[in-house]
């Protein structure tokens, strides 16, 4: 059923923010929903290829799946289904703990978990800085950041990611720590996309600069 | 001031306008008139119950390229 949302920023104008209630930013963004609006599945944008589009469909498909065995009783794909639902954001992290609380799960799973777990912890600390962005906020921050970094969970959503990426770039720059300074650089290489706005452009190439010297044999 | 207001009211009308403008621009882009897009998200979930189907959420904007 194709569905075509364009934002307009026409005042009250009905679901002209919707994009941004799934958790989107760019434009085109392709989503696959449920009947109820419910997020399946995202589709990389910058990949319209027919292969890309099979792949995507086979995690819809998954997701459809996941929810008729979670349905079913199968406690196996209810945890699958809360992850997968996590990571789509149809799910709070609060629900996915409660969905997996006591059960075993796999590598793969605890990996996930740790990066719904860093999402969630950004996000909540973004709002903390809304209210307060005093030195003490700051420090406070920048150190949560730094502790998730050291356990290698990264936040996976886009909004996250760009703030969570920004305080470690210059947490990096303040301790003179490249390798970190060159993941965040990565990091943010990625959020910006293939075409970055010019500011982002602009900030990369200023931080690629700084780590050149970090680098640079003393 | 009370021209000062006048003229802003001016410019959001117009503001309004092209906005208006930049949707139907949009519309008649290639992409939006070689498939037969559903344009309201309730009607989409609506279809999509009746026919069993999952909805291919395509996302645009008009109000800048």
């Amino acid at each position: 059923m194709p569905y075509l949302n364009v934002m307009t920023h026409i005042e009250d104008r009905e679901d002209d923010e919707l994009l941004y209630d799934l958790d989107g930013r760019e434009h085109p963004s392709f989503f696959f929903l449920d009947a109820e609006g419910e997020v399946l599945a995202r589709h990389d944008a910058d990949d319209v290829s027919v292969k890309a589009f099979e792949e995507t469909g086979a995690r819809v498909k998954r997701s459809l799946e996941l929810r008729k065995k979670a349905d079913a009783g199968d406690a196996a794909a209810k945890i699958d289904l809360a992850i997968v639902q996590g990571e789509l954001g149809v799910l709070e992290f609060s629900d996915v703990e409660a969905a997996i609380e006591g059960a075993t799960l796999a590598p793969e799973q605890e990996h996930a978990v740790g990066a719904l777990r860093a999402d969630a912890t950004v996000s909540d600390l973004t709002l903390v800085l809304k209210k307060n962005r005093d030195d003490a906020a700051m420090k406070m921050v920048a150190e949560e950041f730094l502790a998730l970094h050291g356990k290698g969970t990264h936040p996976a959503r886009l909004a996250n990611r760009r703030f969570y990426w920004t305080v470690l770039a210059g947490q990096s720059i303040q301790r003179k720590d490249a390798k970190m300074l060159r993941d965040a650089i990565e990091a943010l290489r990625a959020v910006a996309g293939p075409e970055p706005a010019d500011r982002d452009a602009q900030k990369l190439k200023e931080l690629e600069e700084i780590v050149k010297g970090l680098e640079a044999p003393k | 001031m009370r021209t000062v207001f006048l003229l802003s009211m001016l410019a959001a009308a117009a503001r309004a306008d092209t906005l208006e403008d930049n949707l139907a621009e949009k519309l008649k882009k290639p992409f939006a008139t070689n498939v037969s897009w559903v344009l309201r998200l309730e009607d989409a979930k609506k279809l999509a119950s009746e026919k069993g189907k999952v909805i291919f959420a395509y996302f645009s904007r008009s109000y800048a390229p």
